[in-house]
């Protein structure tokens, strides 16, 4: 079966999801740029927690040197090698942390300078000691370690207040963000549900004028129904009367007409059952619109032997040769689709009958997942320009002095074909002969 | 009521066609022929227990006011009338009405053709064949 979709509707559901693909996207770029500030947030965190780490191991030094300078006891150098060891520590931490920026490079390189003449003063104060109580205390009432405590706070404290900028400035962008994506989340869900919801209401409408136009087509069908039965009775009974009351005259009153009058009532007759015969195959043909079809599968061999058989003798036609190949077997309406063969076959035979030996072939192909049948003639046959005459109703392509027929009989063929969901074609040339197909689908 | 018998009894509301047929009969030796407009007139025959019963009904299937179904249904539910047989003719061959005419009992059903000869034929093949068949089972 093809797959046909709307074109509206196929619309609507790329532009719904290309909506929720659109959301995935932004989503994750969301996502992506909140990962982003949350980490510069953490660093500059840790830019804080390391200053103020460095300002208290500087004090803890200076604290234990002083310390050591008036008591001499060891503990304090234990001490100060522990805070120096933590510095250095902090200070490498500090350096890997801080964001990269000329002006940070040039201060922590000024940081280092002052930590490390710092760190000289305490060894020299140390030494001092080591030596006499006097000097060393003459060393750092000097205040050359308060001046570079207080560089060190200076500097320090610089680089906290960037670190305070940085994350007020991250925790905005991130909340702007933030509000950003809360905005573009709700409108995209808005825009595919509403998507959603007008392909609803399309599609529904579809369904419910769809059951609506079948409903239709029902009762157009019972309609027809009573149309064709009243038809059949009230236009056949009145030419019935005509039949009749033509022939009482030919019976009766034969004596008292000329030749002229014979020859009228004659006229009236033979056109009067000509209508009669119209009448009664466009009645078959209407019937065969709304019969039920009931598919089973049909070897066609037996068939279609005994239908040649029994239309060339009533045709009369003993010259008629009918070749009948091997055929498939194929899912048919048995009833309707002997009358799909009688009528071809009648048609072949009719149309051939002139010729001195008429030949007609028939058989099958397997094509395209369809068996095909075909019957040929080497009669009349007829003008491709036509072709499309062929299966109409009332239509023909013979004068009827030539050949008899109301022109039924291949509308009839195309329409029980076409019931059972195969096709019908035709070709020839002009006195060269006649090839019909017709095609059921292989179930 | 009119006592006199009759041979065939003919339903037919179209008095052209009724007379086309009673002329087939009339030629073909059946002179006995009452002829009844609708099914109404019918009604009242079969209802009238002194009313003579026919050889053979032939009974047209679209008539007004009471149809050849109805009349058919009236005939075989009354015992008098039930073995009388019974023709349908009509210019319809539809087949609920098919299926609901022999479901009923008829014996014969005619659909009308258009050609006066065919129609003759068969009104006198199956007709006669069941007056013929009347009168050995009575005699």
């Amino acid at each position: 079966m093809k797959l046909v979709i709307d074109k509206k509707v196929s619309i609507g559901f790329i532009a719904a999801l290309l909506a929720l693909a659109s959301l995935i996207f932004f989503s994750y770029k969301n996502q992506e740029n909140h990962a982003l500030t949350t980490k510069n947030i953490i660093r500059q965190n840790s830019v804080l927690y390391c200053t103020e780490q460095i300002q208290k191991n500087v004090l803890e030094i200076e604290s234990s040197i002083r310390g050591y300078s008036l008591t001499g006891d060891s503990v304090f150098l234990q001490h100060y090698s522990a805070a120096s060891e933590a510095l250095e520590k902090n200070l490498q931490q500090l350096s890997r942390t801080l964001s990269p920026a000329k002006d940070n490079d040039r201060l922590m390189s000024r940081l280092k300078e002052i930590i490390r003449i710092k760190n000289d003063f305490s060894e020299e104060t140390i030494e001092a000691r080591k030596n006499s109580f006097e000097l060393s205390q003459k060393l750092i009432a000097s205040y050359r370690g308060k001046t570079s405590m207080d560089d060190i706070r200076e500097i320090t404290g610089e680089f906290q207040k960037q670190a305070t900028a940085e994350i007020n400035s991250s925790r905005d962008i991130r909340e702007r963000v933030m509000g950003r994506f809360n905005l573009t989340f709700v409108t995209i869900i808005a825009t595919a549900v509403v998507l959603l919801a007008v392909l609803f209401v399309q599609i529904n409408e579809s369904i419910i004028m769809r059951s609506k136009s079948e409903e239709k087509v029902r009762q157009l069908n019972t309609e027809l129904e009573a149309f064709s039965y009243s038809v059949s009775h009230d236009l056949r009974s009145p030419l019935r009367v005509i039949d009749g009351y033509s022939l009482i005259l030919e019976e009766d009153y034969a004596d008292r007409l000329d030749d002229e009058g014979k020859n009228t009532v004659s006229v009236i007759i033979k056109n009067v059952r000509k209508m009669g015969r119209l009448i009664d195959d466009l009645l078959e043909f209407s019937h065969l619109g709304r019969k039920a079809i009931r598919p089973a599968p049909i070897d066609f061999n037996p068939l279609v032997t005994s239908i040649a058989k029994d239309l060339k003798a009533q045709a009369r036609c003993e010259k008629c040769l009918i070749e009948i190949q091997n055929l498939d077997t194929a899912f048919a309406d048995v009833k309707l689709i002997e009358q799909v063969w009688i009528n071809l076959l009648s048609n072949a035979i009719k149309y051939s009958m002139v010729r001195e030996h008429p030949v007609i072939e028939i058989g099958s192909y397997k094509k395209n997942g369809s068996v095909c049948f075909y019957v040929r003639d080497n009669g009349v046959g007829f003008d491709m320009n036509f072709k499309h005459k062929l299966f109409g109703v009332f239509q023909r392509l013979h004068r009827p002095e030539d050949f008899a027929g109301t022109g039924v009989g291949l509308a009839i063929v195309k329409r029980i074909i076409s019931r059972h969901g195969g096709e019908v074609w035709a070709e020839s040339a002009l006195n060269e002969g006649a090839t019909f197909y017709f095609s059921l689908p292989i179930l | 009521m009119n006592n006199e018998t009759f041979d065939i009894i003919l339903a037919e509301d179209n008095l052209d066609e009724a007379h086309l047929t009673i002329r087939t009969l009339k030629k073909n030796g059946h002179e006995r022929i009452r002829h009844l407009r609708d099914g109404e007139e019918f009604m009242k025959l079969i209802q009238d227990p002194a009313s003579p019963k026919p050889k053979l009904i032939l009974l047209d299937l679209k008539m007004p006011k009471m149809d050849g179904i109805e009349v058919l249904r009236l005939l075989k539910s009354n015992p008098a009338w039930k073995s009388v047989p019974v023709v349908m003719l009509t210019s319809s061959d539809s087949e609920k009405d098919i299926v609901e005419s022999y479901e009923l009992g008829v014996n014969a059903y005619i659909v009308k053709p258009v050609s006066t000869d065919n129609f003759k034929k068969a009104i006198l093949d199956i007709g006669v064949f069941w007056i013929t068949m009347n009168r050995t089972k009575h005699s």
